[in-house]
């Protein structure tokens, strides 16, 4: 048996475990300690603090009453998991360059490190949690009033009626001390808690295992046991039947995963476990799959607990806390034992990350704010400004727990667990649209997030808070009648909404007002300077996160002054830990070089004591700060565009580049070709020039030597000697012509010329040549009007060459050349056939060029072709052969009738 | 890095897919009045869902690139905590 005595002292023993948990993490000694508590998977535990007693109590009660509603509660944070790499990867990673250590930091840094937007988030979270810890208070009081009940009466110091006998209140002032004793122990540069971190992992898989425990329990006792009579069994049918899906709990189900997905986002103690306490990014992969998995185990036996419970306890019985009932009815003591500090483990750990997580916000952005303008006090010219800070920490703990108790003293004393910590759901998840506006969305204005933030906090209040103080007996009556009489003003029908579910009307209106708010307000309102600097720090979080603020703003201050203000503020030796560290990444012994860098780095480790905007306070008066205008914050805000331009420009560049180099190797290899042909032509060329010297040289030399050869040979020698002259200035005068005409300028004269004639005169000069080698020409041309551009001589060398070449190659014994000419609209085409040896068909291209050419016989330099082509093709014309090897070939030389833009 | 991008655009998908999957549509699809071994298959949908969901984005995670904050500054040595406990115990 187990009863009051045992579940005190049982709580008690607890606690100090976790104390002694807390205190050992964060000794220096444990090394091997502190690592466990660095792993990804410690870091997971930690994020469950989302399961309080809610879950642990409250998800079976919600089974019993709804079925399988409990489990958005869940689903929805699992949603937000599966897709972290958006949405809390990004969170993570501005608050970590930016040291943000409150969701109110991170709101009013986001615009402009503005004083009122923090102030307005802490007061809203501050609210907005009350219920959350008034739930918390009220389960453990409920557990114990079960225990006690179960064993001997509940007894009268215990009674409730007075606050002294009430166990809530008990429960409030001893977790007060415990968490000031074991929460604000320093004043972190970063706000790390690493002993409570592992204090509350600790907890996570004590709820975890006593819930498993339970529900194993349940299923093998009470449910397995009785299968064949369950099956048949009435009752049992009734009660399945509660746990089905009924169309009209669409709207409810959808608004409880949106209000369970913005929670996991925007609750406080979510906030600061998940992204202050993160000590590396990577940790947020595991957790991407552990903490969804933690939900589905915690969440696998709450429906049968909740079916054992209905089975079991007499009609009536609270459902809330079947978790502790059934096994006691079960008679399991040991196990409702473990059930209870289950219970236990789960309420306290929300309550120390809540108290902590808003004790920060509101000491930074509320009370040392305050206490600053108090002349009075000259806070800023004392020494040492930490222990302030710990003593405001320190009472805004005791504030927020006793806030939590009165409003679960005076309203929550009769609703079910989860139905006041959807209330809380409701307000926190008013932060969203802002939150997702932060990190998406760079035209957000600070005008815009307060008139966002104030309305939807409103219309939350009116609608759903307001509510809960009408039906606990502080009634004004508007329920029915609505605000000042108006029926549309009624809280729960808001604008004639009627016969909706409370949550589903709250969550509908509110969002409107404020997502509506938030995206008006912020297009009717120019950021200010700061603001659209954070904003693009906080959008393109990814794109530089190196950028630092230094950058952005040239401030001056004097280092000694900067080290006066930190140790003010951090302590003594935190501050010169903090300077010996920058100073050694500058390579400086002693104190550091002063650098608009030194105090951006003093101003963030002062942002994560104080908040953002006092520490910018703080240091605006130390340092002179030139005052940066509009320009060159759009200046550097169009030099970050182009920062990402570039980076999205890079890839297409880097193929580009590509492409270039590929052409490059192309034209080299081209080159390289060229090179070799050149060299070549080089070749033949002094080889054909050799064999006309050499002939010329020998005779030469024999004439001048041989005085005695007789006349006739010595004519013979001579004749011999000026043909080979004349065969060099041919030669030399067609490499001459070639090259001119490959460089486009040589002897050219343009004018209208008509083919037809041309060609008719080239056959008519080449019939002596034919005739003498006994071959027919045969003229198959007629005199067309046909006008092209181009030189009428150069064009006659061509045809005479394309003739001269058929009649001179061939030696056929029936030898004939045709020449034949077409026209037609455009072209005019000229063809000589011959019926000669024919022209290989790889020799085809070769022939037209002035390297590969073999060059043949004493007649001519072999150039000819090559020259042909230089002509026509600068006629705009177009030189071919067709030709197989023995069949004779043929030529045709096509030209374009000069037009227009000729 | 296309690939990367793919898988950054499938990671995107599995929350889509999470809220298709508890959608209220399909959950009414499965509340039929079927029971295994005692228990409603509308519970058994619901928890398999999840369950694969958790699995897929458990492989999923595994091949998205490591990424790391450039600024992380390394953490408060441990002289500097201890200090703190000493000073205000």
């Amino acid at each position: 048996m187990f009863g009051v005595t045992s579940a005190i002292i049982a709580s008690i023993t607890f606690l100090t475990l976790l104390f002694v948990i807390a205190y050992v993490s964060n000794l220096k000694q444990s090394h091997r300690v502190r690592e466990l508590i660095n792993t990804p998977v410690v870091y997971t535990l930690s994020l469950t603090v989302y399961c309080t007693s809610w879950t642990f109590y409250g998800a079976v009660g919600t089974a019993a009453v709804n079925g399988l509603e409990f489990a958005t509660i869940y689903l929805g944070p699992t949603l937000v998991f599966l897709g972290w790499w958006f949405i809390l990867r990004k969170l993570v990673r501005i608050s970590k360059t930016h040291r943000l250590t409150s969701i109110a930091d991170f709101i009013s840094s986001r615009y402009g490190k503005s004083t009122s937007l923090s102030v307005l988030v802490t007061l809203m979270a501050v609210i907005g949690t009350t219920p959350y810890i008034a739930l918390q208070l009220k389960a453990i009081s409920t557990s114990f009033q079960v225990v006690s009940e179960a064993s001997q009466g509940f007894p009268d110091y215990l009674s409730g009626h007075t606050i002294i006998s009430d166990t809530g209140f008990w429960v409030a002032l001893v977790m007060a001390a415990f968490i000031v004793l074991f929460g604000t122990r320093n004043i972190g540069a970063d706000e790390h808690h690493a002993g409570v971190v592992a204090a509350i992992a600790f907890e996570s898989l004590v709820k975890l295992f006593a819930l498993l425990a339970v529900g194993i329990f349940v299923v093998t006792t009470i449910l397995w046991g009785n299968y064949d009579h369950l099956v048949q069994n009435e009752a049992s049918a009734e009660i399945l039947k509660k746990f089905t899906f009924k169309e009209e709990s669409g709207a409810r189900w959808i608004t409880m995963l949106i209000l369970s997905a913005a929670a996991i986002i925007c609750l406080p103690r979510q906030f600061q476990v998940t992204v202050v306490e993160i000590n590396d990014e990577r940790n947020l992969r595991t957790a991407s799959w552990l903490f969804p998995l933690y939900l589905f185990l915690i969440s696998i036996f709450i429906m049968p607990i909740a079916y054992a419970g209905l089975l079991i306890m007499p009609a009536g019985s609270n459902p809330d806390v079947f978790v502790l009932t059934v096994p006691l009815k079960a008679g399991a003591h040991e196990l409702a034992l473990l059930a209870f500090i289950g219970g236990f483990s789960s309420a306290t750990s929300m309550m120390i990350v809540a108290s902590i997580a808003l004790s920060i916000m509101l000491s930074n952005h509320i009370i040392m704010p305050v206490l600053f303008r108090i002349s009075a006090l000259r806070l800023e010219s004392r020494k040492d400004l930490s222990q302030w800070l710990l003593t405001t920490r320190r009472f805004s703990i005791l504030f927020i727990l006793l806030l939590g108790y009165i409003y679960y003293r005076y309203s929550a004393k009769s609703n079910a667990l989860a139905s006041i910590g959807l209330v809380s759901f409701a307000a926190v998840a008013q932060f969203l649209p802002t939150i997702i506006g932060s990190l998406y969305w760079k035209n957000g204005t600070k005008q815009g997030a307060v008139a966002g933030l104030s309305l939807g906090f409103l219309v939350w209040a009116f609608t759903l808070l307001l509510p809960i103080f009408e039906r606990s007996g502080y009634s004004l009556g508007l329920l029915q009648h609505g605000l000042f009489g108006i029926s549309w003003l009624r809280p729960e029908a808001l604008f004639g909404l009627n016969d909706w579910d409370p949550l589903v009307h709250s969550l509908f209106w509110s969002y409107s007002a404020n997502i509506g708010a938030y995206i008006i307000v912020s297009l009717c309102f120019n950021a200010k300077p700061l603001e659209r600097l954070q904003s693009a720090l906080f959008v393109d979080a990814f794109r530089h996160s190196q950028v630092r603020e230094a950058r952005y703003f040239k401030r001056s201050a004097a280092v000694e002054d900067l080290l006066d203000l930190t140790t003010r503020i951090l302590g003594a030796a935190k501050a010169e830990d903090l300077f010996r560290q920058f100073a050694e990444t500058q390579g400086e012994k002693g104190l550091p070089e002063p650098s608009p860098e030194l105090i951006a780095y003093v101003e963030r480790h002062l942002a994560s004591s104080i908040g953002a905007a006092s520490a910018r306070v703080m240091v605006s008066r130390v340092s002179i700060g030139e005052t940066i205008s509009l320009e060159e914050v759009i200046e550097i805000l169009d030099e970050t565009q182009q920062v990402i331009e570039y980076s999205q420009q890079l890839e297409q560049k880097s193929n580009e580049l590509e492409e270039v180099a590929s052409q490059l190797r192309e034209a080299n290899t081209q080159l390289k070709h060229m090179d070799k042909l050149k060299d070549d032509f080089l070749t033949r060329v002094s080889h054909e020039l050799r064999t006309p010297m050499t002939s010329i040289r020998s005779f030469s030399e024999i004439l001048l030597q041989e005085k005695e050869i007789e006349t006739d040979q010595q004519d013979r020698f001579l004749n011999i000697i000026v043909s080979e002259s004349q065969r060099l200035t041919r030669l030399l005068d067609e490499i001459l012509d070639i090259s001119q005409l490959e460089e486009g300028h040589g002897a050219w004269k343009d004018s209208h010329i008509n083919p037809h004639r041309i060609l008719k005169e080239a056959i008519a000069s080449s019939f002596g040549s034919a005739h003498a080698k006994g071959v027919d020409i045969i003229d198959d041309t007629s005199v067309k009007a046909f006008s092209t551009i181009g030189d009428s001589d150069r064009l006659m060398q061509v045809f005479i060459n394309l003739i001269s070449n058929a009649i001179k190659f061939n030696n056929n014994e029936n030898a004939y050349v045709r020449i034949s000419s077409e026209t037609d609209k455009e072209t005019f085409t000229a063809t000589v056939t011959d019926n000669g040896p024919g022209i290989a068909s790889e020799d085809h291209e070769l022939i037209f060029s002035k390297f590969e050419r073999k060059w043949e016989n004493a007649d001519g330099s072999g150039l000819g072709l090559a020259i042909s082509r230089q002509i026509i093709e600068r006629m705009g014309g177009k030189i071919q052969v067709q030709s197989k090897l023995g069949e004779g070939a043929s030529f045709r030389i096509t030209l374009f009738r000069a037009g227009d833009n000729a | 890095m296309n690939d990367n991008n793919k898988l950054e655009e499938l990671s995107f998908l599995l929350p889509v897919l999470g809220i298709i999957l508890f959608s209220p549509m399909l959950l009414m699809i499965f509340d039929n009045h079927i029971t295994i071994f005692g228990i409603p298959f509308l519970h058994i949908y619901l928890f398999t869902c999840w369950l694969a969901l958790i699995y897929v984005s458990y492989r999923l995670t595994r091949l998205l690139p490591v990424t790391t904050n450039p600024v992380d500054q390394p953490r408060e040595t441990e002289e500097a905590v201890f200090k703190d406990i000493d000073m205000n115990a």
